[in-house]
């Protein structure tokens, strides 16, 4: 069996401030296969976030191991873990987050720019996934001009354009209203069907529990429940 | 990628107009005065930097003792034949000059007649020495007495487009002595600028000097020797020291045993101390003071622009957060914020560089030259360019770096904490307003003491007293010509003397064992100014008798024996009762008939000394006369008609009292007004960043002010919450600045004998104005955000 594209072992992360630690996550031992579809749930509190911050790489656990695709990031010096991150992990956030001077193609386009990708490639890359979700007339706008619902359909094209092996989307839904949380659940499925990116994303919601075929649920900190099923 | 990077920075750019303008307009301002700044101290500093082999050219200075037991003072006149009969024993120098020059002399070339102020005696090896350039005629001919070198413009207005080689004009350098003629010998191009000795004229010194005419070596003229390659001139200074001394050995009526000294010709214009320069020089101390000014203004721009980018960080941390998070690593970010402050640099020097050249007409003639962006200079271009790297290093590498290390989860979450930042920007606030402070306490205290020096009663009254250099011109008719002048309506009174107050005056002393009521055995001379004039001399200038009596008109045995003193020789003789006291023996002794209070002769750097006015109707060197107020020009031509018929062969040349002593200090109106132009500039610049901070905290503070409005704040209340800090800041710079102001203030001011003191209150008021000014800019923001709808900033939170 081959390894999975991302495996934690024995991860614990603790928020230090002057006064106190608080712990957030404890003793998480988790795998996550290549082409996997995963639902991260749980109440607020519970370390979904935290959870998927680590394995984006955003952060290093305060103890045990993160390894991507069989390497041991924790071992990875900054620089390289960035590389790593940049080129195989990509973020879809509950508040967008599209960055408000850049047009919605320079959105998606941002990240290959940070790839290195030429210009021309860039724009061709961007300009078919925006054509994937339908937002190809939208191209020139910037995102105030679009409703939520489009603004992280973007989202997901940036995610998409920079072709990721990782997509970790926190809450996609959670700021919009339930038909245009099921375009962008949709196109999260597209992603995963068409280019067979590794979803992992983090949701309150069952309806959207139902799209990924494993469901991980946290408890203060603790897997409470790890569990595959069918997908809608 | 570079490319991308300053797309993305035009494109923030121009999505932050308001932010923009106020970063771009205050660096742009704090370039604009620094680039006007640098372009005077570059031309203060190019003076003599031309003349060929100008590494080897020196100036030969000798300390000379003032008088027996007196302090050494340094002089850029040395005995003439110093040269002829000392310099040949000393090894090492390969050319010599000798320079003096003539008090404006009047130029007469048939019906022209002119005062020549840049009018040089040299000789011939001048044009060698000195980055002059002959365009006709032979400079060994300056060897000739009664020769001259014209410049080019001089020779054109004298001569049209005649040649003037071989042609004769005639100069006065004397109003005392006949004009004497000159031949033109040759004709030079204009005189660079950037010289520390200019001449439109350059007569030959042989026409004033002979060795052989003057046994006792009272001539002195500016000497320049030109050493040997790897001459060491310290060596060369002691030879000639050693030299001297043995002149005075051999001959003691010729050479004054004195310590010589070579000083480089670049340092004369700015950092020549001597005495009898030839014009009047710069001061490097100015430049050193402007440079810091420039400097100062800069920093303050700079961190301006540092403060907003960084303030703008808690806004732009989520945008950092996003990027991290979408793959963008620490150098790229720093990259794509230095791009900005690139953009924002370069931008701002382009501005800067059209405000200047707009204030540059202006700026020159404040500063009483020509100046010129020098776009040719490829220098010129370079320092721009390294301008714009370190600013955008300097004032956007702290920003960027800030930036940059923001945790992106933390600013995606909202959480990012600035405190650190939030220090360093209060401490840059701080340092800014603290040079604002010291900036607008100097000015206060400049223009203080510019206004005491002014308007200090002067113990005489300068105002509409008009002042004729006579020369020789009445020293038949000067009688006839006071009475004619009184007879002109605009004239109340006219006084001829040898000298009048901020003159030249004569100097005369006495033994003391010949003073009254001195110690009869004591050695040593008692000195005193001296005035000799008439009897309207104190009524013209309105001094004021504090005992005995004016000199009259009816009483002519008065002339030559009857003195007035002002109070400090009164003093200074330690005299009760002056009036009736001799000093003198025989036909010099004089009597005090008067005592007048004490009044300024010179400016008010110098203390006001013994003062002895001699009554003398035959001094006529000078005639002033008391105007009424209606018509003066009118009366000014009345006068100079008068003048004309009097004496039609010398030129009128006259000027107001109170204009003479005013311009005693223009080095010093010149700096406050410089102090004034640039502490406005620099607190706009100051104001700009603080607006712009404002502007952002209040933005920050929505939320937290609406809560507050809710809770039941009034505006007041909420104002002063959003103002405190500022106050605080503020008050902090203060306490730095106050300080450092008044030392400098403290340094400024030891120059002058009588100044204003420095008061605590000049500080207060200082630092109260900076404070009002900050508020003032603060509290914009602070109403508008108290006064908004809380509802709407809850819900927009």
């Amino acid at each position: 069996m081959s390894d999975p594209l991302l495996s934690l072992r024995q991860v614990t992360y603790a928020y230090r401030s002057r006064r106190r630690t608080e712990a957030v996550l404890h003793g998480i031992d988790l795998d996550i296969e290549a082409g996997a579809f995963v639902s991260l749930v749980g109440p607020s509190g519970s370390g979904k976030t935290t959870l998927l911050n680590l394995m984006g790489l955003l952060e290093r656990p305060t103890s045990g191991t993160i390894h991507f695709e069989g390497r041991d990031v924790g071992a990875m010096k900054d620089r390289a873990r960035a590389a790593l991150a940049r080129e195989a992990i990509a973020f879809v956030f509950q508040a967008y987050h599209l960055l408000g001077d850049l047009t919605v193609a320079d959105n998606v386009a941002e990240p290959l720019r940070y790839q290195k990708v030429p210009a021309d490639e860039r724009a061709a890359r961007a300009a078919d996934a925006l054509k994937r979700f339908g937002l190809q007339d939208k191209a020139h706008r910037y995102p105030t001009e679009l409703s939520g619902g489009q603004q992280q359909l973007v989202g997901v094209a940036r995610a998409i354009a920079a072709r990721p092996r990782l997509l970790l989307a926190d809450e996609p839904t959670g700021n919009l209203h339930s038909s245009q949380g099921e375009v962008v659940m949709e196109s999260l499925r597209t992603a995963h069907e068409d280019d067979g990116v590794t979803v992992v994303h983090v949701t309150h919601s069952d309806r959207w529990v139902a799209y990924g075929a494993r469901t991980v649920e946290l408890l203060d900190g603790h897997v409470l429940r790890d569990s595959v099923h069918h997908a809608s | 990628m570079l490319l991308s990077d300053l797309r993305l920075a035009l494109r923030q750019f121009i999505s932050q107009p308001g932010y923009s303008a106020l970063s771009v307009i205050g660096l742009a301002t704090g370039l604009a005065c620094c680039v006007l700044i640098a372009l005077f101290v570059l031309d203060e500093l190019s003076f003599d930097t031309t003349h060929p082999e100008g590494d080897r050219l020196y100036r030969v200075e000798q300390d000379w003792q003032s008088g027996p037991g007196g302090d050494l003072q340094r002089v850029a006149a040395i005995q003439a034949p110093t040269a002829d009969r000392i310099f040949p024993e000393v090894p090492g120098l390969e050319a010599v000059v000798r320079v003096t020059s003539a008090d404006s002399p009047v130029v007469t070339a048939g019906d022209l007649r002119f005062k020549e102020d840049r009018f040089l005696y040299a000789e011939p090896a001048f044009f060698d020495l000195f980055d002059v350039d002959l365009v006709a005629g032979d400079a060994a001919e300056l060897a000739r007495p009664q020769t001259l070198v014209l410049s080019e413009p001089t020779a054109a207005v004298v001569f049209g487009e005649a040649d003037p080689i071989g042609r004769e004009i005639e100069i006065r350098t004397d109003p005392r002595v006949p004009a004497e003629t000159f031949e033109v010998i040759g004709v030079m191009r204009e005189m660079p600028r950037a010289l520390h000795l200019r001449g439109d004229i350059v007569a030959s010194f042989a026409s004033i000097y002979r060795a052989e005419a003057d046994p006792v070596w009272f001539q002195t003229a500016s000497t320049y020797v030109r050493l040997g390659e790897d001459v060491d001139p310290q060596t060369t200074a002691a030879s000639l020291t050693e030299a001297v001394a043995r002149q005075s050995a051999r001959e003691e009526q010729t050479a004054f045993e004195a310590e010589t000294h070579l000083v480089p010709v670049t340092d004369i214009h700015l950092r020549s101390t001597a005495a009898n320069e030839i014009t009047p020089q710069g001061d490097i101390r100015y430049v050193w003071l402007f440079s810091a000014i420039a400097l100062v203004i800069l920093l303050i721009a700079g961190i301006n622009y540092m403060n907003l980018a960084t303030a703008r960080g808690a806004r732009r941390a989520r945008e950092v957060g996003v990027r991290k998070a979408i793959g963008a690593g620490k150098g790229q970010l720093v990259r794509q914020f230095l791009s900005e402050s690139f953009v924002v640099t370069a931008l701002s020097l382009v501005l800067a560089l059209l405000l200047v050249a707009v204030a540059l007409p202006w700026f020159g003639t404040w500063m009483s030259r020509p100046m010129a962006l020098p776009l040719g200079a490829p220098g010129f271009w370079a320092a721009l360019v390294g301008v714009v790297v370190v600013l955008s290093l300097g004032a956007g590498g702290y920003p960027a770096l800030v930036l940059s290390t923001v945790r992106p989860v933390s600013s995606l979450s909202g959480t990012a904490r600035m405190t650190s930042r939030t220090l360093v920007r209060k401490v840059l606030v701080v340092g800014q307003f603290a040079a604002t402070v010291v900036l607008i306490a100097c000015t206060l205290g400049i223009l203080r003491q510019l206004h005491f020096v002014q308007n200090t009663r002067l113990g005489f009254d300068p105002e509409q007293t008009l002042v004729i250099e006579a020369g020789a011109a009445l020293s038949s008719s000067g009688e006839a010509f006071r009475q004619a002048a009184e007879q002109i309506d605009g004239v109340e009174q006219v006084s001829l003397a040898f000298s009048a107050p901020g003159l030249t005056s004569g100097v005369r002393f006495f033994p003391a064992s010949e003073v009254e009521g001195q110690d009869g055995t004591e050695a040593g001379l008692i000195i005193f100014e001296w005035f000799k004039a008439d009897a309207a001399f104190a009524e013209v200038l309105n001094l004021q008798l504090a005992a005995g009596r004016s000199f009259s008109w009816d009483r002519p045995s008065d002339i030559g024996r009857s003195v007035i003193l002002n109070e400090a020789a009164v003093r200074n003789l330690g005299w009760d009762d002056p009036i009736g006291k001799t000093m003198g023996t025989g036909e010099g002794q004089v009597e005090v008939v008067g005592v007048v209070e004490d009044f300024h002769v010179a400016d008010m750097r110098t203390e006001i000394g013994p003062l002895l006015i001699e009554y003398d109707p035959e001094a006529r060197d000078y005639a002033m006369m008391k105007l009424r107020s209606a018509d003066l020009a009118g009366t000014l031509a009345e006068v100079e008609a008068l003048w004309a018929t009097v004496a039609p062969d010398y030129l009128f040349d006259s000027f107001f009292l109170d204009d003479h002593f005013a311009a005693m200090y223009r080095a010093e109106r010149l700096v406050g007004q410089m102090f004034l132009a640039f502490s406005l500039l620099a607190v706009l610049v100051a104001c700009l960043g603080l607006f712009g901070l404002a502007m952002l905290a209040a933005e920050q503070r929505t939320k937290e002010i609406g809560i507050r409005k809710v809770l039941g704040a009034s505006v007041t209340s909420l104002v002063g919450l959003l103002s405190r800090e500022s106050a605080a800041l503020v008050s902090i710079a203060f306490l730095i600045g106050a300080p450092m102001a008044y030392l400098f203030l403290r340094d400024w001011l030891s120059v002058f004998v009588y100044r204003a003191e420095l008061s605590a209150g000049l500080f207060l008021v200082s630092g109260a104005l900076t404070l009002l000014i900050a508020l003032a800019t603060v509290s914009t923001h602070a109403l508008r955000a108290a006064t908004a709808d809380p509802i709407r900033a809850l819900r927009a939170e």
